[in-house]
């Protein structure tokens, strides 16, 4: 078995400025390898997909960037910096089925959440923490529904109180794990509005995309995985047939 | 019932006896309940249940060993360290099972819970046979006897209350996000299974406290209840902390004054009972989820839509 | 590619579990000779529930027939459940021996399987039934009846001696042959008794009257307090499975208090947690309470030892407490006494019911 190898702790400092760079990648369960050499970059500005059918190792690639499964080899670096010391400068928004959203918290609440890792342990929350978690709200138009319990918010309402989270911690780089599932049209143009902004500003975001035909008009680039070797390129290369069928395994109307 | 005595309790006024149990209990219950909602929060409550009912045959088994080493088998400096061996290693089983097997959580908690008390009570049962043991003591620690709680329970328990107040001031954050945000608090570098071997240490500290005053088979009471009772009174997993704490200590004070005002009524039951009719009342009456206010509001709202669409 | 599967965790981690599961299953096979079982044989003519009773009917019936024990000296019989090993030895033995009045509480329902019996006889005796309730103490009436009825019986002795006249009876219907004899052990028991009651008067009445209080854990001593004047508090009810009340200790602090009590007892077979707490609250109220000794209230003491059977358990008893609220026990102790008072009978003190005769007890 390949162990990741230990270089884990060097900083590359030619890296700085790109927010996402994998080399190398290989992950996955048990025996079953589900990522294999994986090469990925990501620059400042850049909106980027991941797509690929189920099984394909979208969720994979994500809980490896963020450590939160082991993987076999590879290296990943943000910013040039392993992920221990760049944790401030990343945010990661969960698929909205894994949030327990009978959690007592407001959103206010859950926004302050991004604000705990730089206050450390016994700092409380100051003034100018609470000035960050407002502003936050504001951008994202989530300031009337503040103090509401994020039970009773809406699907598109509860994916903005992630981005605030993220926002206000200042993240730099965002992992979003299909956040447009399950909205509405309306919704998901808001939500995707409100990420390209953010994005504009000199953030980065890689999205697992669910949704095969919104990712062109959505996305510039994307990165597709899943049957033959992963495709990393402008939407319109990587969609072309050849490549979906064999991701996708059918023949599929580009 | 008598009143005059209830009110002279309340005012820590009757006796020695009643006061120490009054701060003991309080205390307990002010621990219980703070380490108690962040257990509810973090789905772990039924774990408290399993360390209550683990202790057992870990406080047999020391009684037995102790018995072979010609020790006195009763004193509770190996008991106790024989209960809280045995709760160990049954949160270490429980774990395990949870990590490596696919079983529900719920199954996983029951089955180690039975085995452990299982075992605990055939050795019991066993002890009984041995002549001149003496080990009627042990029965005790299934349900407690908090009416005889002395000065040296009040402190240890004040001690237990100050520690996990300290702990949950300084993690509760923390503690809070993993229950919400395992991945974001991962993220973070809030080293999620460090603050669960915290938690989990803190509810064995608090079942290992209770067991003189309420026995095994109801601390998971004292932990669960004021958490899920204060649940109902807030949408804030910080108020809803401090509400349980509250709870928890009131109904310890309050429990003690009424079983010292009382005829026949054991301490240590009456106050799970008093916890318990909190928590019925809470359902019934709390302004947010209770009942009796969401009907209330369901039929209002319902007018208002009626009206809103001209409807007979 | 093809994966192969994993063993199964419980296969894995048998080395964990194969030997637990071994050692329980041992644990119940297994089993600690019991009192009064010998071994490899648990067929017993006589198998009575606790040692009181089994001292009675071993004086009864002499050294060759044996008489064996359910539950063991130092035992809580309020609490005692029966094992299957128990259950066994019940439904073998030829004649079952119990006090009644649910003092076997979690006992009864395997007794009552006994009682109704095929072959005319029942296998089940019991000592409460054959009693007059006009002598037996009680919590005034419910409409429970016998429920609340007190079963410390053998601490009265006039009433434990009609009971184990009533089993003579009963024993000598069951064995014709040795009915004779069986009569003049019982006179012989009766007498010794007798002098029993006398040595007992004797050391309670070295109390000062105003001492003349007996607080216990639990209300096992008021046929004793009735028979020679002592005032008797519990704090715990007529079983040990009820748990003691804060009022109910409060109180007692009160009273101990307020009479100058010098000492509380704690028993062998009940927690003591309570009696201390009883001791500390006083204290914090300024007057101090000596831890008496203790006392033998629902089981004699260890087999062989002086508190061994009935007689040696009410003798330890009585000078206990004598010594502890301030009075002083005729010197010698109880075979002194039997030396000065001799008996009424001329019948030799039957084996097995003195102090001094714990080896013929199989």
């Amino acid at each position: 078995m390949i162990w990741l190898r230990s270089d884990a702790g060097r900083v590359d400092p030619a890296l700085a400025q790109v927010p996402l760079s994998v080399t190398g990648l290989t992950a996955g369960y048990g025996d079953r390898p589900v990522l294999a050499d994986l090469d990925l970059t990501l620059g400042r500005g850049e909106l980027s997909a991941v797509i690929g059918p189920n099984g394909a190792g979208k969720s994979t690639l994500l809980k490896s960037l963020l450590g939160l499964t082991r993987p076999w080899s590879g290296r990943v670096r943000f910013f040039g910096l392993p992920l221990e010391q760049a944790r401030a400068r990343i945010s990661y928004v969960p698929q909205r089925e894994e949030v327990d959203w009978g959690y007592p918290a407001s959103a206010r609440e859950v926004v302050e959440m991004g604000r705990y890792p730089r206050a450390g342990l016994w700092r409380r929350l100051d003034a100018k923490d609470r000035a960050a978690v407002d502003q936050a709200l504001e951008r994202v138009g989530l300031e009337a529904q503040a103090d509401a319990p994020i039970g009773r918010l809406s699907g598109g309402q509860q994916q903005r109180v992630f981005l605030a989270r993220a926002l206000c911690s200042g993240a730099e780089l965002f992992l979003l794990d299909e956040p447009f599932a399950g909205l509405d049209a309306r919704s998901e143009a808001g939500l995707h509005t409100l990420l390209a902004e953010l994005v504009a500003e000199g953030r980065s975001a890689l999205v697992v995309h669910h949704d095969l035909s919104s990712v062109a008009e959505r996305f510039q680039r994307a990165l597709l995985l899943g049957g033959g070797p992963p495709r990393l390129g402008p939407v319109a290369e990587v969609l072309a047939a050849e490549a979906l069928e064999r991701a996708y395994g059918t023949r599929l109307a580009p | 019932m008598d009143f005059e005595l209830f009110w002279r309790a309340l005012c820590l006024d009757a006796g020695p006896n009643h006061a120490w149990v009054a701060a003991a209990l309080c205390f307990l219950g002010a621990a219980a309940g703070q380490v108690g909602s962040f257990a509810l929060l973090r789905r772990r409550a039924l774990l408290v249940d399993v360390l209550g009912h683990a202790t057992l045959p870990g406080v047999a088994a020391a009684f037995l060993l102790a018995l072979a080493l010609g020790l006195e088998p009763r004193s509770l400096a190996w008991l106790w360290p024989g209960g809280a061996l045995s709760a160990a290693l049954a949160t270490y089983a429980a774990d395990w099972l949870l990590a490596r097997t696919r079983l529900e959580p719920d199954a996983v908690l029951g089955a180690v819970l039975a085995s452990f008390f299982g075992l605990g009570l055939l050795l019991l049962s066993h002890i009984q046979t041995l002549p001149g043991a003496a080990s009627a003591g042990l029965d005790r620690l299934l349900f407690g006897q908090a009416a005889a709680l002395q000065r040296s329970d009040a402190v240890a328990l004040l001690a237990l209350a100050l520690l996990a107040g300290a702990l949950a001031s300084l993690y509760g954050r923390r503690l809070r996000t993993l229950a919400f945000d395992p991945g974001f608090a991962r993220l973070a570098g809030f080293r999620p299974e460090r603050l669960d071997r915290l938690l989990h240490a803190l509810l064995g500290l608090v079942a290992l406290a209770a067991l003189p005053a309420v026995g095994a088979v109801l601390a998971v009471a004292l932990v669960v209840l004021p958490a899920a009772t204060a649940r109902l009174w807030s949408d804030s997993a910080r108020r809803m902390t401090h509400i349980a704490t509250g709870l928890g200590a009131a109904a310890g004070y309050l429990g003690a004054a009424l079983s010292r005002a009382a005829p026949e009524l054991s301490t240590g039951p009456l106050l799970v009972c008093l916890l318990g009719l909190a928590f019925a009342g809470s359902l019934a009456v709390a302004p947010r989820h209770g009942l009796l206010w969401r009907g209330l509001r369901r039929r209002a709202a319902l007018e208002r839509w009626r009206a809103e669409r001209a409807l007979p | 590619m093809a994966t192969e599967s994993r063993p199964h965790p419980l296969r894995r981690a048998r080395w964990i579990w194969l030997p637990l599961a071994a050692a329980a299953g041992l644990l119940a096979c297994g089993r600690a000779p019991g009192p009064g079982s010998a071994r490899g044989d648990d067929r017993s003519a006589v198998l009575a529930t606790v040692t009181m009773l089994a001292d009675g009917a071993a004086a009864l019936l002499g050294p060759e027939v044996p008489v064996a024990t359910l539950i063991g000296p130092g035992v809580d019989p309020h609490l005692y459940r029966p094992t299957r090993d128990d259950m066994g030895r019940l439904l073998a033995a030829d004649l079952v021996l119990a006090v009644g009045l649910h003092l076997e509480a979690n006992l009864e329902g395997s007794l009552e399987r006994l009682s109704g019996e095929a072959g005319g006889r029942s296998r089940l005796w019991t000592l409460g039934a054959a009693l007059d309730p006009a002598g037996l103490l009680g919590t005034p009436v419910g409409a429970e009846g016998l429920a609340s009825l007190d079963p410390h019986v053998w601490m009265d002795l006039p009433l434990w001696s009609a009971g184990i006249a009533a089993l003579a009876v009963e024993l000598g219907q069951r064995r014709p042959a040795e009915a004779a004899q069986i009569a003049a052990r019982a006179e012989g028991y009766r007498a010794r008794l007798e002098q029993l009651d006398g040595y007992l008067a004797a050391c309670i009445d070295s109390i000062p009257p105003e001492r003349r209080v007996l607080v216990t854990a639990h209300d096992a001593f008021r046929y004793f307090g009735r028979r020679y004047g002592l005032e008797v508090r519990g704090l715990q009810g007529l079983s040990t499975e009820s748990e003691a009340g804060l009022r109910e200790l409060a109180e007692l602090v009160e009273l101990l208090v307020a009479r100058r009590i010098p000492a509380v007892f704690v028993e062998s077979s009940v927690p003591e947690q309570g009696v201390r707490a009883l001791i500390a609250g006083a204290a914090e109220r300024g007057h101090a309470v000596a831890l008496g000794g203790v006392l033998y209230s629902d089981a004699t003491g260890p087999q062989g030892s002086p508190a061994g059977s009935l007689i040696g358990m009410l003798a330890s008893n009585a000078e206990t407490i004598a010594r502890g609220l301030g009075g002083e026990p005729p010197a010698g102790g109880f075979a002194a006494w039997t030396a000065r008072t001799p008996s009424a009978g001329d019948a030799p003190a039957p084996r097995g019911a003195g102090i001094e005769s714990e080896e013929e007890r199989p």
